[in-house]
């Protein structure tokens, strides 16, 4: 299954929900030009439109290229440190309002940058933890004191 | 005009103001000599700092980041040879082969003083067009306002790469994810039952999550694939001599060169959906013709430099006009700036030259002070910014995004909008995968709103929808925006023709490199 057919099934399905959803919008006041519902699905057919002729085209046979066979069997070296970095992101979201903005960022940073540059060698180990110390505390400093934006 | 431009002087020759501009235009430099972190980013990163400043202060630190964003992509480029920003791509074609010739500081000399004039040319254009354009927007309604957002949004799609079906896709969803909330008439759409998206997404964390989250990632994904960057960063040498007699040499010398390419990047940039990676390589093109000596471009000559970083600069001023005017983003960095003028209260549009004249001079004047601080600052401090921009991805990506999350929670002070930039992070990169551009969709987003009021208030007013087509310039629009459909398919058909040939050619090869 090719990209283009993958983003148009997706956004297939995605038109369906968002138009069926329309239907929970209230319905149209005397006031009202138009119903609220009626600008998104002019929407919904706008994006309908390319996106079928996008499904459309992803039949048309095409080359197979030879590197494209090479990409199917390489997903986890190629995406486990996006996949690692993204679930990190999400981890530290959801710890912010457990534990609070300076260990949380603390345990991110520290846990990120071991995914990106590793923690084989004592320096990576040190810059690693004097980066994942130093920048929350700045951050916490100059967005409490100088913004007056209170974080958790 | 006199009485306010004054004004404007006393507001921003204010010692925190200036402190403000001299910060941002530092960060922009920044910025934009760190490969893969762009201009965009910078603003986004910034923007958040705005939140707790009136709107001159917060517009100042913001025009500081984007005039030194558009000059830090030379460093990058002259000393590694690979661009800190797209904006400065045809730069590295003559700066990197300078350098390496033993000539750094002259390289880098050159495109901080053209990046400098070509800022100082693009203000005098603002400062002629703006209040022109503005003074001619002011004829149009809720039809000309409806066919000038779909022109911008088609242009932007037809423009992205030559995908103009995502593009249009993009432009889609962008105006859809506008919708979710309240209404115009109080009513809740697109809440799936959660009371928090009954208003709507924040537009920042919708576009740091799109754009920066993504960026980021793809620099994650790239810095795994070569060691090349991190090899030639060990081995950079940041002991140079900026030879300042040779450079008022070759200025002088390219007098003609600066004053086209800044017309060039000016023109380009008041464009909507192009920027300075357009305008850098159209200059370095138009100067590679006007030249007595193309087959030197390449080569390491001052002519390249100059043509694209007086380019790529001089979009800032350009790209102003009809983002103050018409309130029409012309890319994504003044995408964000109209994001900043709307979060302070203010409506982009005929009327801010009308009911805020300070602000719009007080725009000119932070430019202006701008260009002279980057000037000043890139001569004082290149050397160290050229020492900064080696810092590696890996230690930068985890603090850029950690500043995303602070950005996104300082805005309303929920979780909420951290949430927002995770899942549109995951959207972004998602599409981004799939060879969707982003800026249709940010855009969208962007001009969602204004797009369904204008236009329900142009049906509010007449009834009929071809009130669109008898009004000249609404009609224009249209005609405009259709014919950049027409172009992009006509464009792409013409390319993937192309590329057949090429394929078949490559085939046949195939086979006799078979048969021997």
């Amino acid at each position: 299954m090719t990209k283009d057919r993958v983003l148009g099934v997706i956004l297939v399905l995605f038109i369906g929900i968002m138009y069926a959803q329309t239907f929970k919008f209230e319905e149209k006041a005397a006031w009202q030009v138009f119903s609220s519902a009626l600008y998104p699905r002019v929407l919904l057919l706008l994006i309908a439109i390319p996106t079928i002729i996008l499904l459309f085209k992803s039949f048309q046979p095409i080359r197979q290229k030879d590197d494209q066979q090479a990409e199917k069997t390489s997903f986890w070296p190629k995406y486990g440190t996006i996949i690692l970095q993204f679930a990190f992101f999400g981890i530290y979201v959801y710890l912010l309002s457990l534990i609070g903005f300076i260990v949380a960022t603390i345990i991110y940073l520290f846990a990120s940058q071991a995914n990106l540059m590793g923690i084989k060698k004592t320096k990576m180990i040190l810059l690693n933890s004097s980066v994942s110390v130093v920048t929350p505390i700045v951050v916490y400093f100059v967005f409490t004191h100088f913004l007056k934006v209170w974080l958790p | 005009m006199d009485h306010f431009f004054i004004q404007a002087i006393q507001e921003v020759f204010d010692l925190h103001t200036l402190a403000l501009i001299t910060a941002g235009t530092i960060f922009g430099i920044i910025a934009g000599a760190i490969p893969g972190f762009t201009i965009t980013m910078a603003i986004l990163l910034v923007f958040p700092f705005t939140f707790a400043m009136d709107p001159i202060n917060g517009l100042a630190l913001m025009i500081g980041v984007f005039v030194g964003g558009f000059s830090g992509g030379l460093v990058s480029g002259v000393m590694l040879g690979i661009p800190g920003t797209p904006a400065s791509i045809c730069t590295t074609y003559d700066g990197y082969p300078m350098a390496k010739a033993g000539d750094p500081g002259r390289a880098l000399g050159i495109g901080v003083l053209s990046s400098f004039l070509g800022t100082l040319i693009s203000i005098v254009i603002l400062v002629i067009f703006g209040p022109l354009v503005a003074k001619f927007s002011l004829n149009f309604g809720p039809w000309e306002i409806t066919a000038l957002i779909v022109f911008a949004l088609t242009l932007v799609a037809s423009l992205s790469h030559g995908a103009l079906l995502k593009g249009l896709i993009a432009a889609g969803i962008g105006l859809l994810i506008a919708t979710v909330g309240i209404d115009a008439s109080g009513i809740v759409r697109f809440d799936f039952g959660i009371s928090a998206l009954s208003d709507g997404f924040a537009i920042l964390p919708v576009m740091i999550g799109i754009f920066a989250f993504s960026q980021l990632m793809e620099n994650v994904q790239e810095l795994r694939k070569n060691n090349e960057l991190q090899e030639k960063m060990a081995t950079v040498n940041t002991n140079f001599k900026i030879p300042y007699k040779q450079l008022l040499k070759d200025m002088w010398n390219q007098k003609w060169n600066v004053f086209r390419s800044s017309l060039i990047g000016s023109f380009i940039g008041a464009l909507p959906a192009t920027g300075g990676d357009v305008a850098n390589f159209v200059s370095y093109d138009q100067a590679r013709k006007f030249s007595k000596y193309p087959e030197k471009f390449g080569k390491g000559i001052p002519d390249g430099i100059v043509a694209s970083e007086s380019a790529n600069s001089a979009v800032s001023g350009g790209a102003f006009i009809p983002t103050l005017t018409l309130g029409i983003p012309g890319d994504l960095p003044m995408a964000i700036m109209l994001g900043v003028l709307i979060l302070h209260g203010l409506t982009p549009g005929p009327l801010l030259f009308q009911q805020q004249p300070v602000l719009v001079g007080s725009i000119y004047v932070s430019l202006l002070i701008g260009a002279f601080i980057m000037l000043f600052t890139q001569f004082l401090l290149i050397r160290v910014f050229t020492k900064i921009a080696m810092v590696p991805q890996t230690v930068l990506v985890p603090i850029v995004l950690t500043l995303c999350a602070v950005g996104s929670y300082a805005l309303n002070n929920t979780l909420f909008d951290v949430w927002a930039l995770f899942v549109f992070g995951i959207i972004g990169f998602l599409l981004m995968k799939c060879g969707v551009p982003v800026s249709p969709l940010i855009l969208g987003i962007i001009l969602g709103h204004t797009l369904e009021t204008e236009l329900f208030r142009a049906f509010e007013l007449e009834s009929s929808w071809t009130t669109f087509f008898t009004r000249p310039i609404s009609c224009f629009f249209f005609l405009v925006a259709l014919a950049s459909i027409i172009f992009s398919i006509y464009q792409s058909h013409k390319i993937n023709k192309r590329l057949q040939v090429h394929a078949d050619r490559g085939s046949d090869m195939g086979h006799l490199k078979g048969e021997m």
